[in-house]
């Protein structure tokens, strides 16, 4: 049903889970990933070593190397499924970034975590997910 | 996630929407082998069950099973009907219940996106849903 899916990757758990749901629902030909990472701020030492497991001060020059890397462990986590990973960043405000990622590629569906490192821990729903539910052109499927 | 799940839940009301979460639900359960329950949750405020206020327990069951049948639409052939539930009460109150019984879940729910009043009442579920449940949920727009 979905050939190509965009999966928005910020190193959440919630984040990590939609990538493994979008690896599930991804079929076809030529089923493809695509992953976008939006550095919304300076990533800090405990969200990358969310992922490397060794916490590291990052400095701003490090922020876009520290995007591919986080990046480049989502496909890591996906890879000898026969799924095409791509990989991007964009620097835009995450949720128009994401919907207008999604429409430039003509992606089947958006799968993201429902609540974001950058939202409020408190919220159910967090405002950039309730934003790309709202504006995306395509089918959102949000995890939690 | 689904690999601590033991089943698929997927609460329908009859909406395009949920009928997209059924659409969803089937292919994850064909992916991951896991048995989907449908679930529909008829509200006693329901025009037709305040309107049979004096009718017999078996027409209201009856009338539930009517609107499940209508809600599940072509999806209860392909789940079976031992796994397609009809539950009264209030939407979200019904479906957590149920999760926390025939747990541990993954909830995949429906939510359109038009302004309508059932949309908006549809959103409010998907939301209580999402703020309260115990286990993972997803939700298709």
């Amino acid at each position: 049903m979905y050939n190509k899916i965009l999966v928005p990757i910020d190193g959440s758990d919630a984040s990590m889970d939609a990538l493994m749901l979008a690896a599930e629902l991804v079929s076809g030909d030529a089923p493809t990933l695509e992953l976008l990472h939006v550095p919304e701020h300076a990533p800090t030492g405990e969200e990358l070593g969310h992922w490397s497991g060794t916490p590291g001060a990052v400095d701003d020059r490090g922020i876009e190397q520290a995007a591919l890397d986080l990046l480049d462990r989502a496909a890591g986590a996906v890879a000898d499924r026969g799924i095409r990973v791509n990989s991007n960043v964009l620097w835009a405000p995450p949720a128009r970034a994401i919907v207008d990622h999604a429409a430039e590629l003509d992606v089947d569906a958006i799968v993201m975590g429902s609540r974001g490192l950058s939202d409020l821990k408190g919220l159910f729903l967090g405002s950039v997910s309730h934003r790309v539910l709202h504006t995306a052109g395509c089918r959102v499927i949000l995890i939690r | 996630m689904l690999d601590t799940c033991s089943r698929i839940i997927v609460p329908m009301d009859g909406t395009d929407a949920s009928m997209r979460a059924a659409t969803l639900a089937s292919e994850l359960g064909s992916a991951t082998g896991l048995p989907v329950d449908l679930i529909h949750v008829h509200g006693i405020h329901h025009g037709e069950a305040t309107g049979m206020a004096s009718s017999s327990r078996e027409n209201l069951e009856a009338a539930g099973r009517d609107a499940g049948s209508r809600a599940f639409g072509d999806f209860a052939d392909e789940v079976g009907s031992d796994h397609c539930h009809v539950l009264w009460g209030e939407a979200a109150d019904e479906i957590l219940l149920y999760a926390q019984r025939n747990g541990p879940a993954l909830i995949v729910m429906g939510r359109g996106r038009e302004s309508t009043l059932s949309r908006l009442v549809m959103g409010s579920v998907s939301d209580a849903v999402l703020r309260r449940a115990e286990g993972p949920v997803t939700v298709v727009s």
